[in-house]
């Protein structure tokens, strides 16, 4: 057997092989040999503790510096904004918090848990404190600005929740446990950011954008979160809550049912939403009018441009929903997705399978020193010009035009669209199917392509706009 | 057999779990110091020791054996947790930690579902029976530096916070029932268990194999407690931030370190806490 756990607030993790146990600290160089009995005990409350089954040596080592910089964060958050803080002690604080909100993930436990409850009246980021301090601290600005600026709507849907009868969770304490991760996987935060109309701290240099992520949608990603079927009456607990919630916009004549993505789709207009199964069939029937992948994109794009934008930034955010948007149509076309009901859940699966490969794309190109000071490299970056040039050509001529033009010639959306009397929602799908025919390509042997005759001479340079 | 307990203001029989008389709610002690406090605990102890004493004086040790244990009329129970966790505890009556701190983790299954938190119950309801879930745990130190697989930042407990409710065991409990009592229908050995007065006589017993000729008084703080190998304190009922007397801290590295040191340091002197905090390197 292989297990650990994983103790940010103690610091600690314990990495389990068979009858062996060793324990793991942030600052010991390397795992200690630790008495079984001392196990029970060493967190001083297990709860404190993630169990991680199948976990590796390696694998543990990271799960407690992620799960130390989590727990770390919080600490300087609350030191920050507690009264019982001297001045020297909040600034040392904030400059701490500002490195660690480097991390993505870091950011998100933290708002996962201040937006789960007000802040306490005498919470010193109310107020001018919440806008003052070093602007050098530019994510810690932004955070308590966004944390400070929802706290109505964080009232209102923590009032939701705590009036939720505790009979509807099922058995004793279950009321409890689902908040807890309701509060750990960021449902309340999620909430109150779309019925505030505001952004997270993340997202908050984007303040001039409308809000990203409405009720309905909010509604719909948790409804597909597999992480809450789990708890009896999940769905119509999700469901009871968002509903009580007192800004929610309300369509007339309609009710938010247990288990119904329609209602949850239907609160973003007042268009009436077919059901998923009737959605997918649509779409793998190739409706010729476009309605279905349309009524598709219209129920997608916000959910997942929220979470890309998130985790990766606003740089190439269209593109990047309309390659997963492309991804996510193309399995629901060869019949991949076999319960139409897991829709939601699925595209999330592929987002953060596009979040990966791009975040690993950005490492590796980090990583890679300049070409042209090592000639082996340069050689290797010449052919793959070619091949480029070859794939250019090979695509069918309005593909590589838009490719051409947009990436090589640099030319804006708008001129693009003029030109080749395009919509902007056709250009960018356009864009995209062109892109990802351009990255299938690049990956086959050079004999499996098939030059096109009446290419134009294509320029060398790589495929790559910002 | 022990004879069954009577509470002495009513004569209602008391359960060996209860701490108060269930029919006139008097005050009838400790379960924890009441059991380390029966006849037959004191008697196998007081033979242990003896034992002890004998082989000390038979390696012509006597006098460390008797310096080591007048030292330990001096130990302390300390407990050991990361700087977060004593921030959070000192911070315990201020509303943003009431809010927004819990001890509860983040991702995976909980622990407390799995086989390591079985075998925790098990040993407790065996050394604890029925009153395991009071017991809070300690080690016993001599300079006030604690076990610190369970975090940098060693809490020593005020003598007067735990005399009357705190026992001491021989060693961890679990590591102990494995070791030499792992058939769990059987009862605990007696003899393994002191009431807080008589710790020093329970540790010194324990550690006559460990001293020799040429063993110092400074070599006495690693004797009583060394990496896994130490004594346990048992203290019945709640802790607090009031519970403690001195905090010891490693030297801070890096500047979140430097915050929650600070952040301690303010709560104790705005709240006057009075506990002495001392950095170690």
């Amino acid at each position: 057997m292989r297990a650990a756990l994983v103790s940010g607030q103690a610091r600690v993790a314990v990495f389990l092989e068979g009858s062996q146990a060793w324990c793991i600290q942030p600052q010991s160089s390397s795992p200690q040999p630790v008495s079984q009995g001392l196990l029970p005990y060493l967190f001083g409350d297990t709860a404190s503790a993630g169990y991680h089954p199948d976990a590796t040596l390696a694998k543990t080592g990271e799960a407690l510096d992620r799960a130390c910089r989590e727990e770390r964060g919080l600490s300087l958050a609350l030191i920050s904004m507690d009264p019982a803080s001297s001045e020297t002690t909040r600034e040392l604080a904030d400059d701490a918090l500002e490195e660690l909100l480097e991390h993505p993930h870091v950011s998100e436990f933290i708002e996962n848990r201040l937006f789960s409850r007000c802040l306490p009246e005498n919470a010193q980021w109310h107020g001018n404190a919440a806008v003052g301090g070093s602007k050098s601290n530019v994510r810690l600005h932004l955070l308590k600005g966004s944390v400070v600026g929802a706290q109505e709507a964080i009232g209102k849907v923590r009032s939701a929740w705590n009036a939720l009868p505790e009979e509807l969770f099922g058995e004793p304490g279950g009321k409890a446990d689902f908040e807890w991760v309701l509060e750990d996987t960021g449902a309340f935060r999620v909430l109150a950011i779309a019925i505030s109309g505001r952004t997270t701290h993340g997202h908050a240099v984007f303040a001039a954008t409308p809000n990203p992520y409405r009720k309905s949608e909010a509604q719909l990603w948790l409804l597909s979160d597999r992480r809450y079927q789990a708890f009896a009456n999940s769905q119509k607990i999700l469901v009871e809550w968002i509903k009580s919630i007192p800004s929610a916009p309300r369509v007339s004549g309609r009710s938010v049912a247990e288990d119904s993505p329609q209602d949850a789709i239907g609160e973003v207009d007042d268009r009436p939403v077919p059901s998923w199964a009737e959605l997918i069939e649509r779409i793998q029937q190739n409706d010729p009018d476009g309605d279905g992948l349309e009524e598709l994109y219209r129920i997608f794009s916000r959910g997942v441009r929220f979470y890309l934008q998130r985790q990766l930034g606003a740089q190439n955010l269209n593109d990047r929903v309309h390659d997963t948007f492309l991804v996510v149509v193309q399995a629901i076309r060869r019949g991949e997705l076999r319960e139409p009901d897991r829709l939601m859940g699925y595209a999330r699966t592929i987002v953060r399978q596009q979040m990966a490969a791009q975040i690993g794309d950005d490492v590796l190109s980090r990583r890679q020193p300049d070409a042209s000071r090592n000639p082996e490299q340069a050689a290797v970056r010449e052919e793959h010009q070619q091949i480029e040039v070859k794939v250019l050509k090979s695509l069918a001529p309005r593909d590589r035009e838009i490719l051409m033009r947009f990436y090589l010639w640099e030319q804006p959306a708008e001129q693009i669209c003029a030109e080749l009397g395009l919509t902007d929602t056709q250009f960018r799908l356009l864009r995209s199917r062109a892109r990802a025919r351009f990255g299938e390509l690049c990956k086959r042997k050079p004999s499996e392509m098939r030059e096109d005759s009446t290419t134009a001479t294509v320029p060398t340079g790589t495929i790559r706009r910002a | 057999m022990v004879p069954k307990l009577r509470c002495p203001t009513c004569g209602a029989e008391v359960r060996a779990h209860e701490k108060d008389c269930p029919s006139c709610a008097s005050f009838c002690w400790f379960p924890n110091v009441r059991k380390a406090k029966e006849p037959e605990e004191l008697n196998a102890l007081e033979e242990r020791y003896q034992v002890a004493k004998a082989a000390a004086l038979g390696r012509d040790l006597e006098p460390t054996f008797l310096a080591y244990q007048s030292a330990l009329a001096g130990s302390v129970a300390v407990i050991c947790r990361s700087l977060d966790q004593v921030k959070a505890l000192l911070s315990s009556d201020s509303a943003v930690y009431i809010s927004f701190y819990r001890q509860r983790s983040s991702g995976g299954r909980r622990a407390e579902d799995t086989p390591i938190e079985t075998q925790r119950e098990l040993t407790d309801v065996r050394v604890f029976p029925s009153y395991n879930h009071e017991i809070r745990f300690a080690a016993l130190s001599l300079d006030g530096m604690g076990v610190l697989f369970y975090g940098r930042c060693s809490l020593v407990l005020k003598s007067i916070a735990i005399q009357r409710r705190a026992t001491v065991f021989w060693e961890n409990a679990v590591d102990f029932c494995n070791r030499v009592c792992p058939d769990q229908t059987l009862p605990v050995p007696p003899g393994y268990r002191a009431p807080w007065p008589m710790r020093a006589k329970l540790a010194a017993a324990k550690a006559e194999p460990r001293l020799g000729r040429h063993t110092s008084p400074e070599e006495f703080s690693r004797i009583l407690l060394d990496g896994n190998v130490f004594v346990e304190v048992h203290i019945y009922g709640s802790l607090n931030r009031n519970s403690f007397g001195r905090l010891l801290i490693s030297k801070p590295v890096g500047k979140a370190d430097h915050a929650i040191i600070s952040g301690i340091k303010d709560v104790i002197r705005k709240d006057g806490l009075g506990i002495a905090v001392e950095e170690y390197s």
